[in-house]
């Protein structure tokens, strides 16, 4: 269980989250929904120990992100927007960096061979000698997915893993593959996006965040069976409520 | 005989071809030595000719290709000692703020501004003649070179990479060991093909004041005993040797293992 409790940043004088508080039961995927630039990136990077909270805290199964920082930090896995994959390393050895990292007691061996089925699993096995610049955008992606997964960290966090990606091609093609991964895995997903099709097709539960200073504007609980159809009457109808929300400026 | 087919003595020829700029730039060289050796004399200016038979006598001689290796053990020991004292304050300056102030302000300045025949002067008081104080002068003059390079490096690396790993781990040493160094590889590369080049220079200057072995030592004797024929060939040798170093051994390895994992421009 991930409990945000009033949680507020500001940089300098800008008010970016206020006052923000939610909770995430274990085995979730839970959006987190609102316009560009509204806090949300903040808030996971808060949630990745990489920025410090103003006010409020993180607490994850009782551990308080602030004071157990090393045992909060082994609970989380991030997949980033940007693949941020070490070039000169290829695609099963960007995958064991996590392992050497954060387990460096691990062999090399189980390493590699931990490495090489989380590969498998995100459908990259036979690209697994190839070096970032040889592979597509979607395959980077799906390196940065696999590093995450690799470490079995009860919580991962996303931030808009689909952005970057060609629209047609790719974009789909992996967010079926996430929705695909998090019934296998049930991990406690917390999901950054600003896209209305994404939040509807992966969560159960969507955040919807205002504008700046972030605060809570309403929780969209989306009760479809999976695998989803986005055509289908109640996602549209559910998307509509949520572009709503924002004059139909979003989605 | 076998007979060149035809496909493989194009091969040939276009080698031929592509060496033909290069032949002709030595060809050139070798034969202004050659005229400033008849104008000027053998006594003053040895001609290449001159110059090889004396090569031919330092390498046919053991005792005097020993100061070769000398020299290169310790222009080598100066470099490494120089890449580690350097790596080691520009971290320190990078990551612990007092030190930075320190290192920006003093220790860098300092170390850019200090004259490398001072050095050698100070250094033959303080190590005696001998290996001491040939690495002393190359570790002085060279440092400035890593430092401001692994400086401006540490500037412009992925601060985004860094970023990744840090949620992985909090172990300073491991983010160093494992995201920070790699990227830094090519700027330490490029440093240090500069520093060999200036680190042999420097040997020279180190073992003609303060030594009694190496290449340096062995020019100065020579010029004392008014073997200028021996001065040329053993600064023909050095010169030999860091142009193999440099455009053979470091742009080879530069070519063939340094960026392959870059996307080709």
């Amino acid at each position: 269980m991930i409990e945000v409790r009033q949680l507020g940043k500001r940089f300098g004088s800008l008010q970016v989250l206020d006052n923000l508080s939610f909770k995430v039961a274990q085995g979730e995927f839970v959006t987190i929904f609102g316009p560009s630039g509204c806090g949300k990136t903040t808030l996971l990077r808060i949630l990745a120990t990489l920025e410090q909270p103003d006010e409020g805290a993180i607490v994850v199964d009782g551990v308080d992100g602030s004071s157990r920082h090393e045992e909060y930090k082994g609970k989380i896995s991030v997949v980033w927007q940007d693949p941020r994959l070490l070039p000169w390393r290829t695609a099963v050895q960007n995958v064991t960096f996590a392992l050497e990292m954060r387990h460096p007691e691990v062999s090399k061996e189980e390493a590699r061979s931990r490495a090489n089925e989380t590969l498998k699993l995100v459908g990259l096995m036979d690209f697994a000698g190839h070096l970032p610049r040889q592979l597509s955008g979607g395959m980077r992606q799906r390196i940065n997915l696999a590093r995450a997964l690799v470490l079995d960290a009860d919580i991962m966090l996303m931030d808009e893993p689909l952005s970057n990606l060609n629209e047609i091609t790719e974009k789909r093609q992996l967010m079926n593959e996430i929705a695909r991964l998090w019934e296998v895995k049930r991990k406690t997903v917390i999901y950054v996006t600003h896209s209305v099709s994404e939040a509807v097709y992966l969560s159960d539960r969507i955040l919807v965040f205002s504008d700046k200073p972030t605060t809570l504007l309403e929780e969209v609980r989306v009760s479809l069976s999976r695998p989803r159809n986005l055509t289908s009457r109640t996602a549209e109808e559910i998307g509509n409520h949520i572009s709503e929300l924002f004059g139909g400026m979003i989605g | 005989m076998f007979p060149i087919r035809p496909g493989k003595r194009r091969a040939w020829l276009q080698a031929v071809k592509g060496m033909r700029g290069l032949v002709i730039s030595y060809a050139i060289t070798v034969l202004l030595w050659y005229g400033l050796g008849l104008r000027m004399g053998p006594d003053i200016f040895p001609g290449p000719l001159r110059t090889v038979v004396a090569v031919g006598k330092i390498l046919s001689n053991a005792n005097l290709t020993k100061h070769v290796g000398i020299t290169f053990g310790r222009t080598v020991g100066g470099v490494i000692l120089s890449m580690f004292i350097a790596a080691v304050a520009v971290l320190g300056a990078r990551y612990w703020g007092p030190f930075r102030y320190y290192f920006l302000r003093v220790f860098y300045p300092a170390m850019r501004a200090i004259p490398p025949v001072a050095v050698a002067l100070l250094a033959i008081v303080w190590f005696g003649l001998g290996t001491g104080t040939v690495i002393f002068v190359i570790v002085i003059t060279v440092l400035p070179i890593y430092m401001i390079d692994l400086w401006e490096g540490l500037k412009v690396i992925d601060a985004t990479l860094v970023e990744m790993a840090s949620v992985l781990t909090s172990n300073r040493t491991r983010i160093l060991k494992k995201v920070v160094f790699p990227m830094l590889v090519p700027v330490l590369f490029s440093s240090t093909k500069l520093s060999f080049s200036v680190a042999f220079k420097l040997a020279l200057i180190g073992e003609l004041l303060g030594a009694t072995s190496g290449m340096g030592f062995m020019v100065y004797l020579s010029q004392q005993e008014y073997k200028t024929d021996m001065v040329f060939a053993w600064t023909f040798l050095l010169v030999l040797l860091v142009v193999f170093l440099e455009f053979y051994f470091f742009d080879l390895t530069e070519r063939k293992y340094l960026y392959k994992w870059q996307t080709p421009k």
